[in-house]
């Protein structure tokens, strides 16, 4: 199964985003996994992004979201973490405005690979004290051992 | 004794299904209305919203008819009604059929026995 720690890359840590719109957000994560080379056309992936955020949002509630996306353009699973500064609406089932954000960009044609890691995520984003260990770190490194530990649980 | 299963996706076909339990043998059992995991999941929690195109072809609602069975003679000639007439339980989409072992039951009458 992926583990979100393995799969998280330094150079997609996001950790003071100053941003406030959903669209923003996702334009910013999206584009790291670009810088980082993980996938190609970031306009479109974060076009497709928010088309998935209409059907129904990802904000997972506890100010936290997994904005996704099943791509045929790429071969691996990515992930981005990003927390923002600001609170953003994010349309999230507690209604409350989300801070952190985990973008997966998955290969289609692995969907239940996705499906997994998508439930692994949220079931993690539930706990309390990963959500402030989360708000609270300081290091890229800090959040790739928060989640790892939250793995093990 | 055993507890006979059946989740029969395709709820059309419940007439004939449990015309085949009496034809069998199995003369009671109790129908649930059943739903599967990808419809919950993908309709009822917003996260999983855009797996509904992989539920193409799949059912989204079942039923689940239970039965205890004493006479357990009947269950193979049970499952090959059910065969015939959803098209093959091999093939996806058609129904699981399972039994348990049921080591006490009480409440069952003679006239009943076969009724949970």
């Amino acid at each position: 199964m992926l583990s979100p720690a393995e799969i998280l890359d330094d150079r997609c840590i996001l950790l003071d985003l100053r941003v406030k719109r959903k669209k923003d957000v996702i334009a910013a994560l999206v584009e790291s996994l670009a810088a980082a080379g993980h996938i190609a056309n970031a306009k479109q992936v974060t076009k497709n992004v928010l088309l998935r955020e209409k059907t129904a949002s990802t904000g997972v509630g506890h100010s936290a979201a997994i904005p996704h996306w099943l791509s045929v353009e790429i071969d691996k699973t990515v992930m981005a973490f990003g927390r923002t500064v600001f609170e953003v609406q994010f349309g999230a089932i507690d209604g409350k405005p989300v801070r952190l954000f985990c973008l997966i960009v998955g290969p289609a044609d692995r969907p239940n690979e996705h499906l997994q890691l998508l439930s692994r995520l949220s079931r993690i984003l539930r706990h309390e004290e990963c959500i402030d260990a989360l708000l609270a770190a300081e290091e890229k490194d800090e959040v790739r051992r928060i989640f790892s530990r939250e793995e093990e649980t | 004794m055993k507890l006979l299963v059946f989740v029969l996706n395709r709820e059309e076909l419940l007439d004939e299904v449990l015309s085949a339990y009496a034809e069998a043998g199995i003369d009671g059992a109790t129908i649930l209305d059943s739903e599967g995991m990808g419809r919950f999941l993908t309709y009822e929690v917003p996260l999983f919203a855009d797996f509904q195109k992989f539920m193409k072809g799949n059912k989204p609602y079942n039923k689940t008819i239970f039965s205890v069975v004493r006479t357990e003679e009947r269950i193979p000639r049970l499952e090959s009604l059910l065969d015939s007439i959803c098209g093959g339980l091999s093939n996806p989409g058609t129904g699981i059929l399972f039994t348990l072992p049921v080591d006490y039951c009480k409440g069952l009458i003679p006239r009943q026995e076969e009724e949970v």
